[in-house]
């Protein structure tokens, strides 16, 4: 038999979504990529076109049973269930695989593991039951990553993101940072992902880590001579030390991003520098210069029209007041933060002031206004978005 | 039973479902094809027609269909046996799996079992198995308060131990060497214990082992030649199952001596040795598909060239029948041309394509020509990976999967 490549055979995302939309119950199927940006256009493409949600989860050497993650799904709406860093849990989620696959075929969700060439081999040989019960595999290694799409992925907001949703931009940085490494022309977007990495892993609450992605990030920042780089990659840096305390280093590294910053005429950079500060200062009991900075945070956000940290800072302003028992100046701040993030649509950051607006009725002990407040601060961080008169 | 076979594409794609063996009656009614060389009449007559207990291993390659055949094994073997098919996996955990968890989950399975079809066991029986659960649970767990009544006692004991020996690595440690050293009374609890079920129910006993066929090779090697004795101690007939790629092992000859019945689930038969279609085999997996989906969706050659294109693995041709109506569907048709067959076939040739190294196509040229394989790793690793497949007929034979034939030319 001749090898006849068949005419114009389907775009491989094309004949993936066929199958997800074909059939009602469970399917595994493995899509096999080369590079981040190839993974992420297809996936971008797969979701825009599926008639079912797309949900993500990134696998690592300690978080490396996607049965687990299947089964938090729930089995009553169908669902894409993506898997994407099997490489990294390996071999342990090859054995596991191997061993429960039937708990693929209990779930009405398709499971697509995204998968590099080692991957793909290591799954063939070392979960062969598994690798048996695929219903394709779906090569997107020539996908268009279209211009800007990778940009546009990079930047986009991590506002209001949950764990899930954070783990994943750590894989896509992280990926991208390895593709990216050797490519002397990169250098900015390289400090760019270090940062954004630095920035998610603080989020996270992983200190260490952000601490050296926002290292490296300076590092390269320098390396390429770009001041405004730097001094965000001195702010991610002091701010990692803020939380353990260590005020020393993190204002050596703040004053450091902030003088830069001036330097540079970058207003934003140093607004933002002012307000870690701030921080610092609230650490060690100094709650005028505390108010000092965040004032003049405040005024630089102003000036260069920044809606959403203007809120910010006002809330972060009311709360120093809360804390001093300034109440009626600590509403006027909260309430002026409150309208301009609900104006912007940072629903964490609402929930945020609308808690803090609670706290306030609390300590005067007006209940019923603190008890008000306070569920409809936990109703719109759960997503519930409860608008009060 | 008519909307059980696909009308349309669409319904064909759901029906060809490769994750799912025949394991209900419903599906065997429905889907179950007999097929030529399948060593299940014989295993039934064995286990039929002898008196004493037997002990059968049963192995086949991926995908030729062993759990839809054991199902069907034990759905005729129902009037005359009290059946237990279980898996291994549910009760241990299959990374670390010795011949004393083997016995004692047979224990375990058949004590379930007594209790739940409510067969009475006499006290001086049962005062000896709660003391045997108590012994090995002493250490392990005593949250278990002793009850005045036996067998609640007992329940209480055997849920717990079974529940233990399926999480903590620590405690099956523990478990194990205490059954180790009392295994002699475990077997005797076995043997009493099935003797009072055989008298009650009238009927013998089969016990199914399902997934030991998943078990790495060391483990295997562990169970079946160095512990071969405990394994054919249980005075009931079990149906073990172990991994293929054992027979290539130095020490098979030795399990073959202990373990006589040894049945092998063939591949279906596409063409012979010389390359001719072999119309049993190629009839079979017809009907395979047909009993699914109906036959008019198959345009001319479609079923043909799907039963040629499998190699005889039955989910291989449930895998490309379905990828092949998806390429229909795809391409707006109603039924299934031989074009896109050949699309989802050059689909599925790419999975090879990615697998294989120039090695192992060098090496697949030999077997193609010479249709045998060496005894050593290299060639092994072709037979676990399907690009070569295992016949037999007049002996037994190999060939090069159909699939990756056309990588060969292009070599």
């Amino acid at each position: 038999m001749a090898l006849q490549i068949p005419t114009e055979p389907m775009a491989e995302v094309e004949a993936l979504r066929l199958l997800i939309a074909e059939t009602d119950g469970s399917v595994l199927a493995f899509a096999l990529y080369g590079g981040v940006a190839e993974r992420e256009a297809a996936v971008g493409r797969l979701k825009d076109s599926l008639n079912v949600p797309l949900v993500e989860h990134a696998l690592e050497a300690g978080r490396s049973n996607p049965v687990e993650l299947l089964q938090g799904e729930g089995a009553e709406e169908r669902k894409c269930v993506c898997f994407y860093d099997i490489e990294e849990a390996l071999p342990q989620v090859a054995g596991i695989v191997n061993l429960q696959r039937e708990a693929f075929g209990q779930v009405p969700h398709a499971s697509i593991f995204w998968v590099r060439e080692y991957g793909l081999r290591e799954m063939a040989e070392k979960a062969p039951d598994f690798w048996a019960w695929r219903s394709g595999v779906f090569d997107v290694r020539d996908e268009v990553v279209e211009s800007g799409r990778l940009q546009a992925l990079v930047g986009e907001s991590l506002l209001g993101a949950n764990r899930g949703e954070l783990e994943r931009k750590v894989s896509l940085y992280k990926g991208l940072l390895e593709e990216h490494s050797q490519k002397e022309k990169d250098g900015r977007f390289l400090a760019e992902l270090w940062l954004r990495l630095a920035n998610v892993q603080f989020n996270l609450g992983r200190l260490g880590e952000a601490e050296t992605s926002a290292r490296e990030g300076l590092e390269q920042s320098r390396k390429i001579g770009d001041k405004r780089m730097e001094s965000s990659a001195l702010n991610e840096l002091g701010s990692s030390h803020l939380p353990q305390g260590d005020f020393k280093s993190a204002l050596k590294y703040l004053e450091a991003s902030l003088s830069i910053s001036q330097k540079v005429g970058d207003r934003r950079s140093g607004g933002g520098a002012l307000a870690n500060i701030s921080r610092i200062y609230q650490g060690l009991g100094d709650w005028s210069k505390a108010l000092e900075c965040l004032n003049e945070s405040l005024s630089v956000f102003r000036e260069v029209g920044d809606r959403r940290s203007e809120g910010t800072i006002s809330n972060n302003i009311g709360q120093i007041y809360l804390d001093r028992g300034n109440w009626s100046k600590a509403l006027e701040y909260l309430e002026e933060s409150l309208v301009i993030l609900r104006e912007v649509g940072d629903c964490q950051g609402e929930g945020g002031t609308l808690n803090n607006i609670g706290l306030i009725y609390q300590d005067r002990g007006d209940w019923s206004k603190a008890q008000e407040y306070l569920e409809a601060s936990l109703s719109i961080r759960r997503g519930g978005g409860i608008v009060l008169g | 039973m008519s909307n059980s076979i696909a009308q349309d594409l669409r319904a064909a794609i759901n029906i060809l479902d490769p994750e799912r063996p025949l394991d209900t009656p419903e599906r065997l009614a429905n889907y179950y094809v007999s097929r030529p060389l399948s060593p299940l009449e014989e295993l039934k007559m064995l286990l039929e027609d002898t008196d004493d207990p037997q002990k059968v291993l049963f192995t086949g390659h991926r995908g030729s269909g062993k759990t839809t055949e054991l199902a069907k094994l034990v759905q005729e073997l129902d009037d005359s046996f009290m059946v237990m098919h279980y898996s291994v996996k549910s009760i241990l955990n299959l990374f670390d799996l010795s011949y004393v968890d083997v016995v004692l989950s047979l224990g375990l399975e058949l004590f379930k079992r007594a209790t739940a079809e409510n067969i009475p066991v006499n006290q001086v029986l049962l005062e000896s198995i709660l003391d045997f659960t108590k012994e090995i649970t002493r250490d392990v767990e005593t949250g278990v308060k002793d009850q005045a009544e036996v067998g609640v006692s007992l329940n209480l004991h055997v849920v717990k131990l079974s529940s233990k020996l399926a999480t903590e690595d620590a405690t099956r440690e523990i478990v194990r060497e205490k059954v180790s050293r009392r295994l002699s009374d475990l077997l005797e609890n076995i043997e009493l214990l099935s003797r009072e079920v055989e008298r009650h129910t009238g009927k013998r006993l089969l016990m199914v082992v399902e997934d030991l066929d998943k078990t790495d090779l060391d483990t295997a090697t562990n169970l079946f030649y160095k512990h071969a004795n405990s394994l054919l101690a249980p005075p009931v007939s079990v149906i073990y199952t172990f991994p293929i790629a054992m027979r290539h092992h130095n020490d098979f000859m030795q399990i073959e001596m202990n373990f006589p019945n040894l049945y092998i689930l063939p591949n279906l038969k596409v063409r012979d040795r010389a390359g001719k279609p072999s119309e049993e085999g190629v009839d079979c997996l017809r009907r395979i598909l047909t009993c699914r989906v109906t036959e008019g969706l198959f345009r001319d050659g479609a079923l043909e060239a799907l039963a040629a294109l499998s190699g005889g693995i039955p989910r291989e041709l449930i895998v490309l029948a379905r990828q092949a109506s998806l390429e229909a569907r795809g391409a707006g048709l109603e039924s299934l041309e031989v074009a896109e067959i050949e699309r989802a076939a050059q689909r599925k040739r790419t999975d090879y394509q990615l697998l294989l190294t120039s090695e192992q196509l060098r090496l697949l040229q030999l077997v193609q020509r010479h249709k045998r394989v060496e005894n050593d790793t290299e060639h092994r690793a072709l037979l676990h990976n399907l690009s070569a497949l295992e016949y037999r007929n007049s002996g037994v034979w190999y060939d090069v999967h159909p699939l990756v034939e056309a990588l060969l030319e292009d070599e």
